[in-house]
């Protein structure tokens, strides 16, 4: 065993394999950089180069690829508040306000740290316990999957900041989104209005990208304020202090780790909800939650352990039992069938080899990757420092070239501009925004989970198995604290009931009330709206949005009312409205040049309209010279022509003039 | 040019010097680019499929083009039709390797703008999908046969309105077996998992997931047993057998061994009219009408070329654990003239019969 362990090391270390596992974790690096790319876009581009290798030196150059996307994707989370994959989501919550305050490398520090670590830990994981996991994979069938997801969803409270009541909106709306398109049992579509662009439901990057990247975006635009609002001669943020923080929390780094791998183990839940996860419960176990959402540590340490803890994990259900647990994982069981190697209880034996391989590959992935980042990452970091004008149109390209990347249509774009204003909208009335990702991700899980657990279980057949038993428990336990910390803090922290509306609140950015109004109103037609069109489908089809939208109908009303009652008690303290975060006419005006964009894409392309509209920015909006504007058009120019066209290959918006 | 495509360009290049003969005049696709379409995301079975062939086809093409892979996905294939039909010139330079989703031509969607009958075909696949059962089943599976005696049993499936699940649950109405319909799981392989957990005890898969899923977690360690395999009938109504599955029978097979003689009635002429389709139309590759003829020609050759390409064959049945059942031109071409054929009582047959499944 233990010379099998070396030998499989010295296979990966040697050349070739070793020569890919570099060239693998440096493609890897950039396409989790790269919003709108990721290691599924990775897997995709790099298997048909796989074919006529080695097996060792094929899963070095994959899963060094694959390992590390989890590791580079914090640097967009951190320095721009757009998430590099799916899998650092939650990052942006604590990193983005971290880079606000101009302590970037400190968070990328402890990011990059923990990333490897976590990774290792994953590694080991899937090299340790294969054989004892069969048991625990084959026990989680659709009924568990059901109460997984509920007990998810209990994490709302932990997301929501300050107002539960809000929380449980914002989630139920994400919910709501989650169903748009096919219903998975019956053959109706739901939610589609007859486009197209909606019949397989909304895609998630698009709207996570509009939700929480356009807003900051927006800000940067209209402040031109660096991302960092304090001074680079006055930050003292280095990346060593970031690593000193994660080895303070070695004990959350540790329990982020195993929540990653958990979730890597279970097939089908996969990376875009490992970090939610690993959020709420860093949130939930903390005992000072005060600064969380404005800039807490150990708001990027757990995500960013867990992310890439799961990946190693993941790698167990597809070697071992065939059963890939996310697309990824489907393209690397393709490469284990090309490569001849039949997935199964062999990998353990006879191929042993292979499969020590793939976690010594996975190791040296996280350490080097991690290595490369700390010392190119300093220079990241200066990004955060430069004048907002400067920043704009080089997010907005890879904004919404991410956004194009999900299906090349222009339903991405309008998706991406659609909860953009919805996020700003949200953002200013302080309603969280975490917990509509969470509903999101978790809808379709518990929508299908439920449905196929009444048909395949003879109705609530189920109800008893064990681990449903014990996840229930959990569901409960989780509800209860909640309820108790809620109460025990609201207690605390509003002693007079309604007279708190402008006192800050932990976790939620102190809003308006008034900018409340809109976003609740529109929230409250569209839960209306979504129950009255759910009324005359099939039973399994009508379950989930009627559950959805009636309560979220009642509790967008109650928190209407909620909103007019502070309303009125800054009226009687003659307190006025306050100052509205944004100019509106800025930020319409903001609007006004994104449409643009999306207008000159239909009559003459991306590769015409993004740089064009870098330069005309620069010049109108930022009042930069022409020796400023050509030079930086340019560079956009050839960033979508080198990295999309030539590498990509991404479909282009078929233009009306100059295809 | 990124390094990749470079590697790839020459390495085409390499290969299309050593296999071409020098043509006289200058080929169509000398110093061009084709672009290869592909109508779901990247990383999904058709996208597997589409880049392998993208990779191998370029070779075979007289003037050696640069051949890059590109997805447009979306409404279940639809998307990606609908881009063919209304925005892909016909100038020889984008061809589709596509799923082609017969059902939505079939039954007639608002949202598909164009007919197959509207493009110029260049072959298609065909990918089989074999049946199987787990041995525990009660009262107990020793040998295929016993299946009839089975009870009540889940039979898993993807979505309603899949192909997957249409055949299943009309080859198991023709077999007249009990089962309950138990649907939504999350692609074959989710399908396959919820016989390996017993959720479900029956289940269909295609050759690729048979062999990767079913056959080293199932079949070899004895939990399930392999029944049978959809084949196409062809026109003189004999089954074309499958190469790559010599030890199991095809469906009609497996129906005479257990009724002792050949399956009929309105619900299998159902069946075999949509297996014939489905199976044949796996995959198919296509350009815009009005496509000039010599580029169609080229790559109606290239795809020809392909079946006796071993470095392809070789990558193909590692890939896919099959060999690839290429039909070409106009066999495919005659197929897509079938669709025309179809009554509208079969259509309204099939809408009610979907909508049936749902409801239980």
């Amino acid at each position: 065993m233990y010379d099998m362990i070396l030998s499989s090391l010295a296979a990966v270390v040697a050349w070739p394999a070793i020569g890919y596992l570099v060239l693998g974790t440096i493609l890897g690096l950039f396409f989790g950089a790269v919003p709108g790319l990721s290691g599924l876009v990775g897997m995709a581009i790099l298997l048909p180069f796989t074919f006529t290798m080695e097996p060792v030196a094929a899963f070095a150059f994959l899963l060094g690829m694959y390992a590390v996307t989890t590791t580079s994707d914090t640097l967009a989370s951190v320095l721009l508040g757009i998430p590099g994959t799916s899998a650092s989501q939650a990052t942006i919550l604590d990193g983005y306000p971290m880079a606000k305050k101009g302590e970037a490398a400190r968070a990328l520090g402890a990011a990059f740290f923990v990333s490897a670590v976590g990774g290792l830990l994953g590694a080991l994981f899937l090299g340790l316990s294969i054989p004892v996991l069969q048991p625990v994979i084959l026990a989680f069938a659709q009924p568990e999957f059901f109460m997984l997801g509920v007990l998810a969803l209990t994490m709302v409270a932990s997301l929501s900041g300050g107002s539960i009541l809000l929380g449980l909106v914002s989630a139920l709306l994400g919910l709501l989104i989650s169903y748009v398109g096919y219903s998975p049992t019956d053959a109706i579509p739901r939610y589609t209005f007859d486009v197209i662009y909606l019949f397989e439901g909304l895609p998630l990057i698009p709207v996570i990208l509009g939700l929480f990247a356009l807003p900051e975006l927006l800000a940067l635009a209209v402040g031109n304020t660096s991302i960092s609002r304090v001074d680079q001669t006055e930050t003292r943020s280095r990346m060593l202090d970031g690593v000193y923080d994660a080895i303070r929390n070695w004990w959350l780094v540790l329990r982020s780790s195993a929540i990653g791998c958990y979730v890597g183990l279970l097939p089908g839940l996969g990376g875009s909800i490992v970090d939610w996860i690993a959020y709420g419960h860093v949130v939930q176990s903390s005992r000072d939650k005060s600064r969380f959402g404005e800039g807490d540590i150990r708001g990027v340490i757990a995500p960013e352990a867990a992310n890439n803890a799961q990946k190693g994990a993941a790698l167990i259900p597809t070697v071992t039992f065939g059963i890939p647990g996310s697309a990824p994982m489907a393209i690397l069981l393709g490469a284990l069938l090309i490569q001849g190697l039949q997935p199964g209880p062999q990998m353990l034996t006879t191929k042993l080899d292979i499969t020590l391989s793939m976690m010594w590959t996975m190791v040296i992935a996280n350490v080097l990757g991690a290595g490369l980042l700390f010392l190119f990452g300093r220079y990241l970091v200066r990004l955060t420092f430069v004048p907002g004008h400067l920043i704009v149109p080089g997010v907005c390209l890879f904004l919404f070239m991410g956004a194009w990347l999900a299906t090349s249509n222009m339903g991405d774009w309008v998706a991406l501009l659609l909860f953009g204003m919805l996020g700003y909208l949200m953002k200013c009335g302080g309603i969280p925004r975490a917990p509509l990702v969470l509903g999101i991700i978790l809808g379709p899980i518990m929508e299908n989970a439920l449905a196929i657990s009444l048909s395949a279980y003879n109705g609530y057949g189920w109800i008893g198995r064990p681990i449903v038993v014990v996840l229930a428990v959990m569901v409960v336990v989780s509800l209860g604290y909640a309820i108790w910390n809620h109460a025990w803090r609201g207690s605390a922290t509003s002693p007079v009931d309604g007279l708190d509306a402008h006192m800050p609140r932990p976790g939620v950015v102190a809003a308006r009330p008034v900018d409340q109004l809109l976003p609740l109103v529109i929230l409250t037609g569209a839960f209306v709206a979504a129950a009255v069109l759910a009324v005359d489908w099939p039973a399994n089809s009508a379950r989930f949005p009627l559950m959805t939208g009636i309560p979220g109908a009642v509790l967008a009303v109650v928190a209407l009312g909620v909103a007019f009652r502070h309303l009125q008690a800054d009226r009687a303290a003659g307190r006025g409205l306050g100052a509205p975060p944004q100019p509106l006419g800025r930020v319409l005006h903001f609007a006004f040049w994104l449409l643009a964009i999306v207008g000159v894409t239909i009559l003459l392309g991306q590769r015409i309209a993004l740089p064009l509209f870098a330069g005309l920015y620069l010049v109108v909006w930022g009042g930069y010279g022409w020796r400023v504007a050509v030079p930086y058009a340019l560079g956009c120019l050839s960033v979508l022509m080198l990295i999309f066209d030539q590498v990509v290959a991404v479909s282009w918006y078929p233009a009306l003039v100059l295809r | 040019m990124s390094a990749p495509n470079r590697i790839a360009a020459t390495a085409v290049l390499a290969m299309g010097l050593a296999s071409v003969p020098a043509l006289a005049e200058t080929p169509f696709y000398e110093g061009k680019t084709i672009e290869v379409l592909i109508n779901y995301s990247a990383g999904g079975p058709t996208d597997v499929e589409a880049r392998l062939i993208a990779r191998y086809l370029g070779k075979h093409i007289p003037g050696n083009p640069t051949i890059i892979a590109r997805n447009r996905a979306g409404a279940g294939g639809m998307i990606g039709m609908n881009y063919m039909a209304d925005v892909a010139k016909p100038d020889g330079l984008t061809v589709a390797i596509f799923s082609p989703p017969v059902f939505t031509e079939v039954l007639g969607d608002a949202g598909l703008d164009t007919r197959f009958k509207d493009f110029v075909w260049l072959s298609s696949l065909a990918v089989p999908q074999i049946c199987y059962v787990r041995r525990d089943t009660p009262p107990g599976i020793e040998d295929p046969a016993d299946l009839l005696q089975a009870e009540t049993f889940n039979a898993s499936g993807i979505r309603p309105t899949s192909t997957h699940d249409i055949r299943m649950r009309l080859s198991l109405d023709v077999l007249g077996v009990d089962y309950n319909y138990v649907t939504g799981y999350k692609g074959l392989a989710g399908a396959s998992a919820a016989v390996l957990q017993n959720e479900a005890q029956y289940s269909c898969g295609s050759i690729a997931s048979y062999r990767s899923s079913v056959v080293p977690s199932m079949v070899e360690t004895g939990i399930a047993l392999p029944l049978f395999y959809y084949a196409v009938v062809d026109a003189e109504g004999n089954d074309v057998l499958d190469p790559s599955l010599p030890d199991i029978p095809t469906f009609r097979d497996y129906y005479r061994s257990v009724h002792g003689e050949d399956p009929s009635g309105e619900v299998y002429e159902v069946f075999e009219a949509v297996n014939n389709l489905k199976t044949s139309l796996q995959r198919g590759s296509f350009v815009p009408l009005g496509t000039p003829e010599e580029a169609v020609d080229a790559l109606r050759q290239a795809w020809k070329a392909l079946e006796t390409d071993e470095e392809f064959l070789g990558a193909y049945e590692e890939a896919f654990q099959a060999k690839p059942v290429i039909a070409h031109g106009e066999e495919t071409m005659a197929l897509i003239e079938s669709l025309d054929d179809i009554d509208a009582d079969l259509v309204s047959f099939l809408s009610d019969y979907i909508a049936a499944g749902s409801d239980n």
